[in-house]
């Protein structure tokens, strides 16, 4: 028994620095001993047919097979010997490529002997040798040697055909391809002994041919074996890509390399060479990051990682990221290309993409951003980015025009509304820490009625059909670049901001993913059954709206709003007609309002957390309940802005903005939404009305002029649903008039909005997904929730 | 494993092909009167008629007492005696012929000759121009090796080689 199998015993059996898995380090064990089983036969035939051989040329080209048989199972002991030695600094590969040298020269021996025996056989043939067989004296007995050889041959005739068949599936497993050829070898092995019989009976039935016919049979199925072993080991020496062991197709870890590693969220794009060293694969892999963003060093470990998790012969792994598929390293991909510019053979990939296949998945993302690319953006200010007239960078002008690259920060209702218009037109990204959209509008009601999560909270894998959305936080924002939450930057043609307001959950969740901000949620109501009494601190349009939710959906919930002004919904925009009618509905629900007076200090507990508690107003009032929400002070998401144009940002945080909703200064930086100064109030509607804008402008300057659109600030109205049923509503007309509306109009306006603002998937499906619920609760006036959550204190 | 099968298949064909030609020769042959068989059928025209030997003298194996040139031809000599033994088996008459070793193995090659005689011993270089027997006996030569004797018959003759051996091994001869 060879090391090879007493050291598997101990530890496991490692090939260089991969350890064998119990289904590999099992078949090394069978294979070996298989080896020496083969070398022990091989030793009894060659030793019998030598001694019966005689004149005949059959018996000697089948000697000649059977001596040559012994190659390949040494050569497979001497290579698992090499190939077991760790890397050293001199073969940092390991010594793995000895598997291939071994079936090199297994190969060209039997070439060599092929070709000799060919030959001899042939002139045999030719000048008509006529084989003398005679007797031989066994034992006493007078022997035709015919017989003899006979019987010799059918010794040789079964067992290789059982070896071959034992090996193979075990070739297979190791991807060892010495021992393929080997099994494949030993598994026709029954033929050169087939027709040396044949070769035999011929000449004893007086045929001279016969035996040099046959020996030529088996001598040119050596020979072809031999070019066969030779071709396949030198193709695999000349690091062709990884085959199956046979070498008849690529092997599948080819693909499922690239596919693990696009699979992976950070990946854009990612392609790989992979060469068989010999029993494992060395993998070159190049990934392209999403928007060209750099990833991190941990990020790398783990694509490393997830990769050498997908087989044991694949360990060693190089992860590189690049800007772009290295065309030059990785032949093959669609469409050679003449361009030197990278940016430009991207394009010109992206273009072509669809026809290769299995990389269309990645079609989209490819185009999407061009990190770094500053002369572009010059480009497309000057307003010539789309007539391609810049040659500068080699672009050819069939190549079509440059597009722009647009970075929105922030995924509300503004932002995924301006991504989705200019998607067609700009390399979009979209910046949110969110894994999806939150529907605001009717978050409130989620938070008491579960049916209601799946139209809140939508992801956002379908908004865009070209751009990206990342999920990450902004760090910095200054004209042009996007610095995100790491060291990661963007650069840009165009920002828009849209990153809304703050707000208290449960009117906009804390949690950044869907499943996190659906289980706070269930939590929150699971907890709402044990509470008495509930304090909303903040008596505007969303403390209201919760009281009258909370008080709708829990009959015995004592519901407490507390508000440090005189009355609610404080504020002089808001019609006396209106407040009355919702202190009105309020009270008939049984909610109690605690006005004039603050609360001393915020209660002990999280919001929407149970916690027995007693909070006090700076009145005296003494509230005892054991949940509690903050309903104000949301206030805009504006930290973010670079120390240059901290000047644009005002004392309540809002951004200054042009009517074209511009930053005042910036052509090239938009603000949409909440956090704009503009005097109206902050909705779900607006924002939408918002991007609509911004989108004309940056499709204006794309297209070289001057931006048209402005923005009107929108006609005020406040919408108030108390519980699915009632509320109330104020309407501002065209003339300037305000109209006060009942509860059966507010229902149906608070239906529209939820319909009109739900961008992600339209409203179709939305109304789908609770279908018997939908014209019962939706109109249930939830009304201002859409944009309103920061409009408290308005 | 469909391919491999394909491939056994494939390199199974020249067998099949070798089989086709092969059996139905054997299936005339069945009930063959020699086996091994003479693809000149040296044996059978030998049986009952004339056995053609070249002797070239080497005594004590053979010996020309006339001379080359007699006529009719008698050697003798260990040798003469055997194949004079063997031709009476076969019930055949010997016709000799002397000459050189290299005209005997040159008159065997063409076929004017069914054996040739004269001292061989189983190292003769005329090995690939000949059939050599089985020793049919061993005797030490002046260097003091034991050099086993031999006859050289037709390359190919198997149904006369065997004959030939059959009878020679039959015999007691040297010793």
């Amino acid at each position: 028994m060879s090391a090879a199998a007493r050291g598997a015993g101990r530890e496991r059996t490692r090939f260089g620095h991969t350890e064998l898995p119990e289904e590999q380090e099992r078949a090394l064990r069978r294979a070996v001993r298989l080896a020496w089983l083969t070398i022990g036969f091989l030793l009894t035939a060659v030793v019998l047919l030598f001694l019966v051989m005689g004149s005949s040329q059959a018996m000697k080209a089948a000697w000649a097979e059977d001596l040559l048989s012994f190659i390949p199972p040494f050569a497979f002991l001497v290579a698992l010997r090499l190939t077991r030695k760790p890397p050293s600094p001199n073969h940092p590969y390991g010594h793995h490529r000895s598997v291939g040298v071994g079936h090199l020269v297994a190969g060209t021996s039997l070439v060599i002997m092929g070709t000799f025996l060919v030959w001899d056989s042939a002139t045999g043939l030719l000048k008509q040798e006529h084989p003398p067989i005679g007797l031989m004296e066994v034992a006493g007995h007078q022997v035709w040697s015919g017989w003899l050889m006979i019987g010799a041959l059918a010794y040789t005739l079964v067992p290789p055909v059982l070896l071959g068949r034992a090996k193979m599936p075990l070739a297979e497993q190791l991807h060892d391809r010495v021992l393929y050829a080997d099994a494949d070898m030993n598994k026709a092995d029954w033929m050169t002994a087939a027709g040396g019989i044949v070769g035999i009976l011929g000449v004893g039935l007086g045929l001279w041919w016969a035996d040099a016919a046959a020996a030529l049979f088996i001598s040119g199925s050596i020979l072809r074996d031999g070019v066969g072993n030779v071709r396949t080991a030198v193709t695999a020496l000349m690091d062709a890509r990884a085959s199956t062991v046979d070498g008849s197709e690529v092997h599948p870890l080819v693909g499922r390399v690239d596919e693990r590693l696009r699979a992976l969220p950070w990946v854009q794009e990612a392609g790989s060479r992979v060469r068989d060293e010999g029993h494992v694969f060395h993998v070159e892999a190049f990934v392209v990051p999403v928007a060209g963003i750099p990833p991190e060093l941990t990020q790398l470990r783990e694509a490393r990682q997830a990769v050498c998790d997908l087989d044991w012969k694949v360990q060693d792994v190089v992860v590189a990221p690049t800007e772009g598929l290295p065309r030059d390293l990785l032949p093959g991909l669609p469409e050679p290309d003449d361009t030197t510019d990278v940016a430009d053979r991207r394009r010109a990939r992206g273009r072509r993409e669809p026809l290769a296949e299995g990389q269309r998945r990645r079609l989209t993302p490819t185009r999407a951003v061009r990190p770094g690319r500053g002369g572009d953006r010059h480009r497309t200010m000057d307003g010539q980015g789309r007539t391609g007239r810049s040659t500068g960078t080699g672009r050819r002008w069939w190549e079509g025009p440059v597009t722009a690259r647009v970075v929105v920060v922030g995924g509300g209702y503004g932002g995924c509304a301006v991504a989705q218009a200019l998607d067609d037109v700009a390399d979009v990204v979209l910046v949110e820490p969110r894994d999806g959209f939150v529907h605001t509008v009717g978050a409130l009601r989620a938070a008491v009625d579960p049916t209601w999560e799946d139209r809140v909270f939508r992801p956002y894998d379908t908004l865009l059909r070209r751009g990206h959305v990342l999920h990450d936080w902004v760090r910095s924002v200054s004209p042009g670049v996007v610095l995100l939450s790491t060291t990661q930057r963007l650069e840009a043609d165009f920002v828009v901001l849209a990153t809304g307001t703050s707000y208290a959950f449960p009117a906009k969740t804390g949690d950044l993913t869907r499943v996190g901000a659906v289980a706070a949620l269930a939590r929150m109501r699971d907890d709402l059954a044990r509470c008495d009494s509930v304090l909303v601190e903040g008596g505007g349009p969303v403390g209201l709206e919760l009281a009258g939710e909370l008080a709708h959906a829990f009959e015995d919930l004592r519901v407490v709003v507390v508000e440090e002004a005189p009355e609610v919904l404080p504020g002089e925009e808001v019609e006396p007609g209106l407040r009355a009618s919702v202190v009105r509905q309020l009270t008939d629900l049984g909610v109690e309002l605690v006005t004039g007076s603050p609360l001393v200090a915020p209660p002990p507990y999280e919001v929407g957390r149970y916690g027995p508690f007693v909070a006090e107003t700076a009145a005296g009032v003494q509230v005892d309940a054991q949940m509690w929400f903050r309903c104000h002070g949301a206030r805009p998401l504006t930290d973010y802005l670079d120390d240059d144009l901290v000047a644009l940002r005002r004392c309540d945080r809002t951004l200054r903005v042009t009517r074209h909703l511009s930053l005042v200064g910036e052509d090239r930086l938009f603000a949409v939404g909440d956090i704009t100064d503009m005097p109206e109030d902050k909705r779900a509607t607006v924002a939408q009305v918002h991007a609509a804008v911004v989108t004309q402008n940056i499709r204006d300057l794309l297209a070289g002029h001057a931006p048209t659109a402005a923005h009107r600030p929108a006609r005020r109205r406040m919408v108030l649903a108390l519980g699915p049923g009632a509320g109330a509503a104020q309407v501002e007309q065209p003339d300037g008039s305000v109209v006060l509306l009942g509860a059966a109009e507010t229902v149906r306006l608070k239906e529209d909005d939820v319909l009109r603002t739900d961008l992600v998937s339209g409203a179709g499906p939305l109304v789908a997904a609770v279908p018997g619920q939908a014209r019962r609760t939706a109109p249930s006036g939830q009304a201002r929730q859409a944009g309103q959550p920061t409009s408290p204190s308005a | 494993m469909s391919t491999a099968k394909a491939v056994v298949a494939r390199r199974a064909l020249p067998v099949v092909v070798l089989g086709a030609l092969v059996l139905p020769v054997a299936g005339c042959g069945l009930v063959p009167e020699q086996f091994p068989a003479d693809p000149k059928g040296t044996l059978t025209r030998v049986e009952g008629g004339f056995l053609r030997v070249g002797v070239s003298p080497h005594p004590p194996w053979t010996e020309l007492p006339d001379g080359a040139d007699a006529d009719p031809l008698e050697p003798t000599g260990l040798e003469a005696d055997l194949v004079a033994g063997f031709a009476e088996e076969v019930g055949a008459e010997v016709v000799w012929e002397a000459g050189t070793e290299e005209q005997l193995l040159g008159d065997l090659e063409a076929g004017k000759l069914d054996l040739v005689v004269g001292g061989f011993t189983a190292r003769t270089p005329w090995v690939s121009h000949a059939a050599v027997t089985r020793p049919y006996t061993t005797v030490p030569a002046e260097t003091g090796e034991d050099e086993p004797h031999v006859m050289l018959t037709p390359m190919g003759e198997n149904a006369f080689l065997v004959a030939l051996e059959r009878y020679l091994l039959d015999q007691e001869v040297g010793g």
